[in-house]
């Protein structure tokens, strides 16, 4: 007989069967799955989420699955998790739109799958870097709502900590 | 359509935790959300010290790294000044950060730790008591002042309202342990004792031992001063609460001595090791400082060191001895009981590695055989990868080149005969020059001696070494919680002598045909024509950084270069790529590294700071 699997549902209902192990880098489908099936799984289990899209999701399984294995910083090692680099399958996994890189951020929070999530956030904070604040708003489509007065008063505010 | 700015609060403040301080700043200015956000992280976590933030050597995306997102700086400025320059401005920079915390009182409330880093001076002094003063019966959680002065003139001018947010407390003296049952939020004692002088300890310094001993339960973090003598002081006073009121402590993270002194009296930290005072299966973190200083004992006494730490994560092992070290010898056993007791530990899943050497402040030994440097290097490109597998550990290995400098064939290798790229062509020829034209004076033999090549790099060495924050009371394993330093040397002052002495001719012209003749130096003299000064820095470590280069493509067994070929990484293939992945980061003497792997399976590694 097969191993049983997880089938992971999309928001527009597109179906995806994998291994308990590459479910369970989610620490949310891995609580469900040890809450429900308290004896381990004896047949199919579906879990739907209803807020990722198929694509999205797609994506996501296919990163569970690469770090089915990988032994990552423990969650709460808040130290460690900042320590690291990015991945460099990560890296190239993530060259994708910024549009998709939120949405599997987003994703990643709401299946609370914490390293995908830290190297998402790293990514964006890459493309944060080394930007002036006006090219920031371009970059981002930030709406500037401070008058030149608030600016300046944030920028004497916080004179303390400038790089010079 | 996703936006950044539509992103929840909670991965915002994910991402803004991966920027330094600058690009945190520039967000802020972007809009009022953003302002709100970025506030909470740059004010978190605050560090004040002289040193500016080292910068890394290129943009390049591998070139990336967040230590220097993890704490906001306030130092001088990034310019090379005289240390009173910087004193002024770091003053008026806390000036300022007291002025917008008065302004806007909100701020206030972000800060949540507080670290001073060194030595400050009277007027910076006063600033940041002003600073802490404005904290008092606010957000802050950890306030750690390395300097022990400035610490007590700031503790005694505090209230115990103060701590009451407090989650770790510095002591410096055992009656301080009589307030502890007044802050609610401890978990972490960093036991410094400097105020107890030679007052050893006595039961009745303490008011209420059994309501002490119920406290001392409670935490998870105890970090006891690497001085043995303010050390033994409280392992009597750990003895006494567990004797008498059965004190066992649930610590996760614990850093103590293991040492053995040279007069055979008891070694108190055989009490640590060898009774249930410490539930060693909780234990996450670990320092040890290890070592014996007995010569009948001969460090057998460290291969007696045997804990079952089922739970730990990371280990960091230092060098302790109360004397100077003078043989290599000595240093080739300790490491080898060190890398035994490491390999009784992996099995645990080890994430993080620290050994901390002690070696000869001139880097002057006179047992140095080549051989013996080969085979200690070997424990770490061969051993260590070896017995840790595919974990991507963190290695920190603060002060391993400055070990290795003692051996003076393999260091004049180095300079000689080392590294033929264009930019160590010019620079280790100027080190040439440098050792040429210096002299340094040796207390020993009262009189001026030429620099030899482990002199010279054993004190770049030691100037990289500064690079990462390093104290007594901040554990080794914690190393990267702090921005590094952008420390340079002069290339004259020393921790050993006075500066290194220059001379306008060549030293072997001068001392070829009369040896019998005294010369009388001023130190003083001709030291402002030598060309050697800090801006030369920057480009000398990255030289030497080529022959640390070459150790780390052993670890990874990166023997052809950093050559790319398709069939590299198979299983079959035993040079790159085929061997294990043990390392994630390596720290070697103040050289930062990436290490992973390329899409093709080959190793590579970055160096981030000196490329």
């Amino acid at each position: 007989m097969p191993e049983p699997k997880v089938i992971i549902i999309s928001s527009d209902d597109e179906k995806f069967p994998v291994d308990v192990k590459v479910a369970e880098k989610s620490i949310l489908m891995k609580k469900m799955i040890e809450d429900l099936n308290p004896d381990g799984l004896e047949e199919d289990f579906e879990i739907p989420t209803p807020n990722v899209r198929s694509t999205v999701l797609a994506k996501v399984i296919e990163w569970c699955t690469h770090h089915r294995n990988t032994v990552f910083p423990d969650d709460d090692d808040e130290d460690a998790r900042k320590s690291a680099p990015v991945d460099e399958w990560d890296k190239n996994f993530l060259k994708v739109d910024q549009e998709m890189l939120y949405e599997i951020i987003l994703a990643a929070n709401y299946l609370n799958i914490r390293p995908l999530m830290d190297s998402g956030c790293k990514i964006v904070a890459e493309m944060i870097r080394g930007k002036s604040p006006e090219e920031l708003r371009r970059t981002f489509n930030i709406v500037n709502d401070f008058s030149p007065e608030e600016e300046a008063a944030i920028r004497r505010e916080n004179e303390w900590a400038e790089d010079r | 359509m996703s936006h950044l700015s539509s992103l929840p609060k909670n991965i915002l403040l994910n991402i803004i935790g991966f920027l330094p301080q600058q690009d945190v700043i520039n967000l802020a200015r972007t809009n009022f959300d953003f302002y709100e956000i970025c506030m909470v992280k740059l004010y978190r976590r605050i560090i004040i010290r002289l040193e500016p933030v080292l910068q890394p050597s290129s943009r390049d995306i591998r070139g990336i790294n967040y230590i220097d997102a993890k704490q906001t700086v306030v130092y001088g400025l990034k310019k090379v000044l005289n240390r009173e320059d910087q004193l002024k401005i770091i003053n008026a920079r806390i000036q300022v950060l007291i002025l917008s915390l008065k302004i806007n009182s909100g701020l206030l409330d972000y800060i949540e730790e507080l670290t001073i880093y060194g030595r400050l001076d009277a007027a910076t002094g006063s600033s940041v008591a002003e600073l802490v003063s404005l904290l008092q019966g606010r957000s802050l959680k950890k306030l750690l002042i390395t300097d022990y002065k400035l610490r007590r003139s700031i503790g005694s001018s505090l209230k115990v309202e103060t701590y009451k947010s407090f989650e770790s407390v510095t002591i410096d003296k055992v009656s301080d342990l009589n307030h502890i049952h007044e802050l609610p939020h401890v978990k972490e004692i960093v036991v410094a004792l400097k105020d107890q002088g030679n007052q050893p300890f006595d039961p009745n310094q303490l008011s209420q031992p059994e309501l002490i001993a119920s406290q001392l339960a409670r935490i998870q973090t105890l970090i006891i001063t690497e001085d043995n003598r303010f050390h033994q002081e409280f392992v009597k006073l750990l003895k006494y609460l567990y004797e008498k009121y059965g004190l066992r402590l649930k610590l996760h993270t614990f850093c103590f001595n293991y040492y053995h002194g040279k007069a055979d009296i008891p070694v108190y930290s055989n009490f640590l090791t060898q009774t249930q005072i410490v539930d060693w299966t909780l234990v996450r973190n670990i320092e040890v400082r290890m070592g014996c200083d007995n010569v009948a004992c001969n460090q057998e006494c460290l291969g007696m060191l045997q804990l079952s730490l089922p739970a730990l994560k990371k280990v960091s092992l230092v060098q302790h001895s109360e004397g100077e070290i003078d043989t290599h010898k000595y240093n080739e056993i300790w490491e080898v009981k060190v890398f035994s007791f490491l390999e009784e530990l992996v099995d645990s899943g080890l994430k993080l590695i620290s050994i901390r050497h002690k070696p000869a402040p001139d880097g002057v030994f006179f047992d140095g055989m080549e051989g013996n440097y080969l085979q200690r290097l070997q424990l770490y490109t061969d051993m260590l990868p070896k017995i840790l597998q595919n974990s991507r550990t963190t290695l920190l290995l603060p002060n391993l080149l400055k070990s290795l400098a003692c051996y003076e064939q393999p260091m004049n290798t180095l300079l000689w005969n080392g590294c033929k790229c264009s930019h160590c062509e010019l620079y280790l020829s100027k080190l040439d020059d440098f050792l040429m034209t210096h002299r340094y004076y040796r207390f020993k033999n009262h009189a001026f001696k030429d620099l030899v090549s482990s002199t010279l790099i054993s004190s770049i060495a030691e100037a990289l070494t500064k690079r990462h924050c390093a104290h007594d009371l901040m554990p080794d394993f914690d190393m990267l919680r702090y921005p590094f330093n952008d420390t340079r040397w002069d290339f004259h002052s020393n921790n050993f002598s006075i500066p290194f002495k220059c001379s306008v001719d060549k030293n072997y012209k001068e001392h070829e045909f009369d040896e019998d003749v005294e010369v009388f130096y001023d130190a003083s003299d001709v030291f402002e024509a030598c060309p050697f000064s800090s801006n030369l820095f920057r480009p000398v470590a990255r030289a030497i950084s080529h022959y640390v280069n070459d150790i780390v493509r052993t670890i990874i067994s990166l023997s052809r270069g950093d050559a790319e070929d398709v069939e590299i990484g198979t299983s079959k293939d035993l040079n790159d790529g085929g061997a294990p992945n043990s390392f994630g980061i390596l720290l070697l003497n103040g050289f930062y590294y990436h290490l992973d792997r390329e899409a093709n399976g080959t190793n590579y590694f970055s160096n981030i700071y000196d490329a």
